[in-house]
């Protein structure tokens, strides 16, 4: 069994948050298979987020949803573990271990998948707008360095990363 | 269903701007409360804002690396300078001497600098693929542009337009083929300059004029000197230009029996051409063709369908009037297409008008009560 059942959420979350960074979210959409997954999620950390009286008390709000969602993450997986383990009780020692490594290998298939979808949509922005994506998120550029590079201002740099995200999000839709 | 997935895609923007703004260190800092306010404002603002927080991180992961860094930049460069200039380009076995001047201005460049020679070149190539059938020029919902053509006329194109171009050595051939386009002609009496649209065909020396197509037909507005304007498929092959300018001096066409063909306009004259021909004195106002360039919209004594109809052209959600007593309502102003909220705030001043923003995004008028 995996160390995620032994630990109480929170640290666990704690954790993931300060050792992995980005990796968190990578976390959160390996496990969000499905848009309805997706939904629920959403849906659940939105209920939490509106219990929170004083919401301007939040610094740092991004990383606050971020373990919120990881959160609710963590309980769904938890509660569907429960529904298996119930299911396939006569054999739960194999069935449990099979389940779990089940999705790691479904995992790799749809994130092949993923990434050619990925590419796929990356070719459908305009030459601008994958330029600057591309140079922001992969080169590592800063926005005023892409300006100089592209001939064109710093806030339209930011304004095409803006499009190109939407476009990829529009389009990457369908498929999840 | 339609205004639900538009609304979807106008918070997974809002979404991608929150999301650089959190990663911009250069830039203004997140203001925690306005962006929580943001956040719960239902739950697909929620969903949105972590959607693209995965797609960063799938991006880096898996985003793409089969590309060449060089070609990528050029390739944007490319599209920027083709944004701003649409090159001369000489329509199927025209005119040697424009492909000469052209080349002639390489060689010079090639003598400055390579790199910059290999743009001019790239610009170039780029017209003259997208020319052999003129180049189209496109703005999506909320776009405006303007355009230099290589004869010095510009271009404005207003909110979701489409306008082909063709350039020769005797003609300057534009097609509307769809929205809004003012026209600054550069005096050339050699290459008549001629708008086409659906139902009009629009003929010009030197002068500004605005053409827009609506539902009843087109709109023509001239803004300085004098157009002519024609039905579209009333044959005059030979229409003697000497002749626009001298016939009816004001310009307003004398309404007979007959069913009228061609008008000249001069400059604070409109006309439109629609199923029931050429209409002197129809469509929007003069001031009002003016201000779109300016990023205004005039009203003057229209409807509030008419207004929320003219909102709708710029932006990507939508007002909605859902009292059918508010659509008459009648309104004046000036407004900024790009902030409703303006337009908003000036409705309920004047009137009791109830205003709700539910989660498909789009804003939604009602009767108020007062």
């Amino acid at each position: 069994m995996s160390r995620r059942n032994q630990s109480p959420p929170d640290p666990l979350v704690e954790r993931l948050a300060e050792d992995h960074g980005d990796d968190l979210l990578r976390y959160i959409s390996r496990r969000v298979r499905t848009s309805a997954d997706a939904r629920d999620i959403a849906q659940e950390a939105y209920v939490r987020l509106l219990r929170i009286e004083r919401k301007d008390l939040i610094r740092d709000p991004m990383p606050y949803l971020y373990r919120i969602a990881a959160n609710v993450l963590y309980e769904f997986e938890l509660k569907r573990r429960e529904d298996l383990s119930g299911m396939l009780r006569w054999s739960s020692e194999y069935r449990v271990q099979h389940a779990e490594a089940a999705p790691q290998i479904g995992g790799d298939a749809e994130s092949l998948a993923l990434q050619d979808r990925l590419e796929s949509v990356l070719r459908q922005l305009s030459p601008t707008c994958r330029a600057v994506l591309l140079l922001h998120r992969n080169e590592g550029m800063t926005y005023d360095e892409i300006a100089e590079q592209i001939g064109i201002s710093s806030s339209m740099v930011k304004k095409y990363l803006s499009q190109a995200l939407q476009h990829c999000r529009t389009h990457l839709k369908a498929f999840r | 269903m339609e205004h639900r997935r538009l609304g979807d895609e106008h918070i997974a923007a809002e979404a991608a701007e929150w999301f650089l703004q959190f990663r911009d260190k250069q830039g203004k800092a997140v203001d925690p409360a306005a962006f929580a306010e943001w956040l719960t404002r239902s739950p697909a603002h929620v969903q949105e804002f972590l959607e693209v927080s995965t797609l960063w991180s799938t991006l880096g992961v898996r985003g793409s690396r089969g590309y060449d860094l060089e070609d990528l930049i050029a390739a944007a460069r490319a599209e920027q300078a083709q944004r701003r200039v649409v090159p001369l380009v000489p329509a199927r076995a025209d005119t040697p001497l424009d492909t000469r001047r052209v080349s002639r201005r390489a060689t010079r460049r090639f003598a400055v600098g390579i790199a910059a020679s290999l743009l001019v070149g790239l610009a170039v190539w780029a017209g003259i693929a997208l020319s052999r059938r003129g180049s189209e020029l496109t703005t999506a919902v909320g776009e405006q542009r303007s355009i230099t053509l290589s004869d010095g006329s510009v271009l404005f194109l207003n909110t979701n337009s489409q306008v082909r171009v063709r350039l020769g050595r005797q003609h300057r051939d534009i097609d509307l083929i769809r929205g809004e386009a003012r026209f600054q002609v550069a005096r050339n009496p050699h290459r008549p300059f001629v708008v086409v649209t659906a139902d009009a065909t629009i003929r010009a020396l030197g002068t500004v004029f605005n053409v827009a197509m609506a539902k009843e037909g087109t709109q023509v507005a001239v803004i300085e000197g004098r157009v002519e304007l024609r039905e579209r498929g009333t044959s005059d092959p030979q229409p003697p230009l000497s002749a626009v300018g001298t016939a009816s001096s004001t310009g307003s066409a004398e309404i007979g029996s007959r069913r009228q063909a061609r008008l000249e306009l001069a400059a604070g004259q409109r006309a439109a051409v629609t199923s029931k021909g050429i209409e002197p004195d129809v469509g929007p106002s003069i001031e009002s063709v003016k201000a779109w360039t300016e990023h205004r919209l005039v009203f003057r004594d229209k409807t509030l369908a008419e207004v929320v109809g003219e909102f709708n052209r710029y932006r990507p959600q939508r007002l909605v009037i859902d009292d059918p007593g508010l659509a008459g309502l009648r309104i004046s102003g000036t407004f900024d297409p790009s902030d409703p909220d303006s337009l908003v705030a000036y409705l309920g001043a004047v009137e009791a008008v109830q205003v709700s923003t539910p989660t498909d995004g789009n804003v939604h008028l009602s009767r108020g009560h007062k």
